[in-house]
Formats: structure tokens, sequence, C-alpha cells
């Protein structure tokens, strides 16, 4: 165990990955998949990803010359060629949540993940594996990811440290390549995927990409105008008994309005026989749309807005809303300010919507490298009170 | 190094529950036993912390005023529940008959109401109440390894037909 534990961190120390850019769309990249594994965006680089983010993402205070070759510096481990078969690559995230109260400071260890991609010609199969924690104060949650060892919170506390697999998937690429169609463990297709995965559009609709990945089979679809991916949702394995696993359907579409602008509409409807919130049989719903918009190569403009419904069997139990608004300026590039409006309602009698607030800053100082920082206001809503809260979130990301 | 990664890897959980909270329950109502799952009445998932109380019951009791660490808020949400005749799981049997017949309020009987699927209670005929009986969810593949090994075996194949061609 003690080696293990040394062999992933070290090898965390040296790999990187890959996260979401929505923003990306101000760089004119609409379509997520030729620099991404994933054809809707977020996780392990391409080869053709790895260069970009050098090339467009890394910090510079000079301007990239035309003629300028792609540093050795974009390869897997800043140095290393890989063959095209083996995409090699990884994700370590840490850092440290600052806020006031009794516990002022957090360490945090956010993700730890060594990602593979074997390309057989057209068949892809992508792995990502490592480690993480369950803990009750839902500070680190990576429990729904874990394959071991068995963590079973009721008993009290939290877990200590799990193998997490959040993504396994075997897919083939046709129709030259604009048509994916995968099955496995992979990130559900709704909504803007952004990093920000605490966000109430990606908590409440249960469609972040750091732990609600579920197993199931999927088909997307990428061209000039538009993308998208419908998803069979067959539910999350690594949760049991079976009565919790929420299975139905998620899927998006996004249009190409022009270069700079693109509207998409995400769909999502599930069936669990005890919701993991309720433990009451529920049907729950999620439908909505998003928006990119670039109005210049600076700034990037992201919205989402989500409508909200928890079905009991023979009745409609909740109804609420999930919302955001992210604008995303470049300061010069590699060094990004961001501005983030947020709301969320989850119709539990709650007086009003939960609403926040991100003053955030990304700074990708170094080759596959980020310090990022987010001061995260909050007035959270709940039946009978409301409180305000605030964190300062520092984070550290070595990637692809 | 080792010592140092797991307490960076592991963040103390402490409880946040109100340890009188059950006996209030089991006094209020005469119980002879406290059921197994106590926790799991109001805090979703039996897990215990701040903004925990999650579950139907626990949404209806918030609602008529139940504040943490605070018995008497407890005793006069619990009369107000009842005041209401609130039944939370919508099964016809109202939350405070549920807890004194030591069901639960939250889940309803699949038998009471024709519903349609997903109950998981016991009990048979209208009207009845609704047992205690799932499970608090476990995390990790111990609950399913098979299709993590279906798709790891599914990749042998690929690979081996991979090696066959000359390079």
């Amino acid at each position: 165990m003690r080696s293990m534990v040394r062999w992933f961190l070290l090898a965390s120390l040296f790999s990187a990955p890959a996260w979401a850019f929505p923003w990306m769309v101000k760089h004119g990249y609409g379509s997520c998949a030729a620099c991404h594994v994933d054809p809707s965006g977020s996780g392990q680089l391409t080869q053709y990803g790895r260069a970009q983010a050098d090339v467009i993402v890394k910090w510079r205070t000079q301007p990239r010359k035309e003629d300028e070759e792609v540093p050795r510096s974009a390869n897997f481990l800043w140095f290393l060629e890989l063959p095209e078969l083996l995409n090699l690559s990884g994700n370590f995230r840490s850092g440290a949540l600052i806020r006031p109260g009794p516990t002022p400071f957090v360490p945090l260890i956010m993700a730890t993940d060594l990602y593979a991609t074997l390309n057989l010609g057209p068949i892809v199969a992508h792995v990502t594996t490592g480690l993480g924690t369950y803990s009750t104060r839902a500070i680190l949650q990576s429990g729904p990811a874990a394959i071991a060892p068995v963590c079973d919170p009721s008993q009290g506390g939290g877990c200590s440290v799990q193998w997490l697999a959040r993504e396994f998937w075997a897919g083939a690429k046709l129709a030259d390549e604009a048509v994916m169609i995968r099955a496995g463990r992979m990130n559900i297709p709704f909504g803007l995927r952004n990093n920000e995965h605490i966000t109430y559009v990606r908590s409440l609709t249960r469609t972040d990409i750091n732990v609600q990945q579920q197993v199931g089979a999927s088909v997307a679809y990428n061209s000039e105008s538009v993308r998208g991916e419908v998803m069979g949702i067959l539910g999350n394995y690594q949760i049991g008994p079976d009565v919790y696993r929420e299975r139905g359907y998620s899927a998006f579409a996004e249009y190409a309005l022009s270069n700079s602008a693109y509207l998409g509409l995400s769909s999502l409807i599930t069936y669990a026989g005890a919701d993991l919130q309720t433990q009451a049989p529920t049907v729950r719903h999620a439908h909505g749309f998003f928006a990119r918009i670039a109005p210049n190569e600076k700034l990037a403009l992201l919205a989402e807005a989500d409508f909200l419904a928890w079905q009991s069997p023979q009745v409609l139990d909740r109804i609420g809303f999930a919302a955001l608004l992210q604008a995303d300026l470049d300061v010069m590039q590699g060094l990004h300010v961001m501005a983030t409006a947020e709301a969320g309602h989850t119709g539990s009698g709650e007086p009003g919507p939960s609403v926040g607030g991100w003053l955030s800053g990304a700074w990708y100082f170094l080759p596959h490298m980020e310090l990022r920082i987010d001061n995260i206001f909050r007035r959270r809503s709940s039946p009978g009170s409301s409180s305000f809260e605030y964190n300062l979130l520092v984070q550290l990301h070595f990637f692809l | 190094m080792y010592r140092v990664s797991l307490l960076l890897l592991v963040v103390a959980a402490p409880a946040f529950a109100t340890d009188t909270f059950p006996a209030t329950i089991q006094t209020k109502y005469g119980l002879a036993d406290l059921p197994p799952e106590l926790c799991a009445l109001c805090h979703t998932n039996g897990i215990t912390g701040s903004g925990t109380v999650n579950t139907p019951i626990g949404r209806a009791l918030r609602m008529r005023g139940l504040t943490a660490n605070n018995a008497a808020s407890l005793n006069a949400a619990l009369d107000a529940l009842a005041a209401d005749a609130v039944d939370s799981d919508n099964d016809g049997v109202t939350d405070v008959a549920e807890l004194m017949a030591g069901t639960s309020p939250n889940v309803a009987n699949a038998m009471t109401g024709g519903g349609a699927g997903g109950g998981t209670g016991g009990g048979e005929g209208g009207g009845g109440g609704s047992v205690i009986v799932i499970p608090p969810p476990k995390f990790g593949c111990g609950a399913a390894v098979v299709p993590e090994l279906l798709f790891f075996a599914g990749l042998l194949p690929l690979l081996r037909s991979r090696r066959r061609k000359p390079c």
C-alpha cells in the first residue's frame, strides 16, 4: 500500500491533464473533438490539443511568431514524444480552501489522475485512474468515482484513500471521425462542460466532470456547424446497491450561429428507485440551454440556464432551476480573469434561490501548469433560513 | 512522506448531528427501540453534517422551525408536523404515525396506492406504513465489479489483434 501511494504521488507530479475550456470559443474553437479525446470535451488532450495548449493557452509576454515551432515541452512529461498509438497524460490538482469559521484552512488534493488512451485506427480505448477520498463534509467527494475500497459513509466519518476510475470507455470513430460511438463510463453530455464543478448548473444537474460520470453508451457528432451527443445512461456501477443507480438519457446539441457564437440545448431524464439525496423513488428532469459567445479575441461569455424537476412516480414533487453567466477575459495570453454569477433553486421550500458570485483568476504560467484563485461568495437559501459564505480557493494544476 | 500524503488526502469529518435528537424522538413517542438507521431519518444517506438534513421529513421539520442543537425546536417541529398531518411520502400514513409505528416516513410503501415502480417497502394492503428497507449507499465498485471487468476484458482482444499485425 505504501509503495502504491508513493508511486501514484510520484506519477502525479509528472502527469497532467487536460481540463475543459469552453472559453476556447474566443480562439475560434467551437468544437472540442480536435483537442480532446472525449469528443464532447474535457479531460485528456490529443496530441494536437497538447500543442494548442502551448501555443494558445500558455502565458506569453511576446506574441507568437507565425513560423515558430511547437516546443518539445508540449509533449508528454514536457519532453517525451509518444507514438500515435498511445496517448498518456494525467491530471494533478491540489490546493487549499481558505474561509472564515472553525476550519479556516483546508488542504485539498482534488485530482491525481493518470490518463491512457489507445488509438487503434478507428478504435479508441480510454482509461483514467487515480486516488481520492470520500468525505462526509463534501469537500473531497470522490466516492462516486471510486473502485476500491468500498466506502460506507453510514458507518460514520469518511473513507480513507480510495482508488478511482472516473472514465473507462471504448469507442469507434466513423464517418471521417465526425461520428463517435462509445460505451463505458464517461462524462454526462449536458450543458457547458465547465471546470467549476461545484457551480449550481453542474451540481444540481449532477453533470459535473469531477465525479458524476455514468456507465452507458453514446453517439457523438461533430461538424463545422453542429455538435452533439446522446447518451443512454445505465447507471453508476461504482455506487450500490442498485436502487440508487440513475437510468435514463442525457443529450445536448449545439449549433454554430457564427464562428464566434454557439447556442445549445440540453436534456436529461433519469429514474432511480432511491434518490441519493432523498432516498425516495425519483424521476429527475433537467432541461435547458447554453450559449458560448466571443465578442472579440479577448473575451468569452458563457451562459447556461436549466429547468429542474423532481418527480415521484405519481406526482411532481419539486421544481427548481440552475443558471450561470460567466465572462472570461484574457488580460494577456495565459492570464485570465473570470467573473461568474450563478443561482440555483431546489424547490425544497426555501424562500428564494441560492445565489453566488465568483471572481477568479487563472495564470498558465508554464507549459502544462496553471495557478488559479477563486473568490467564491454565496448566499445559500434553505427552508427557514439563509446564510452567507465566502471561500477563497487556491489551486495549483499540472496538466498536459 | 506516506503519513504526510495521507494527512493531506484525508480531511477529518467531524459529526454535526445533534446527539440528543434520537432520544428526544424516542421519549416523545415512547418508542421501545430506536430504529437502527435513525440518522437517515433526517440526514440524507445517514450522513450527518451541516446541510445534510434533506430527507423529506427532514425538510418538513426544517420548514417547521427545526434548528440544530435545539431539542425544543425538534419538539415544536414534531408537534407542528402532527398538527399539519404531514405525509411526506404520500402513502396515506402521516409522518408522525409512521414514526410511532417504526416505519419510514420518507419512503412510500410500494403496495399502497398502486404506485408505479421503484418502491422498496415491504408490507401488504393499503394504508400500511413502509418498512425501512433501503440500505445506505456504498461507494466503490464492491457494488458491482462486472462492468469494469467486462470493459478491461474487452480490451484484451483489441490488444491481441493489434500485436498480430506487422509493424
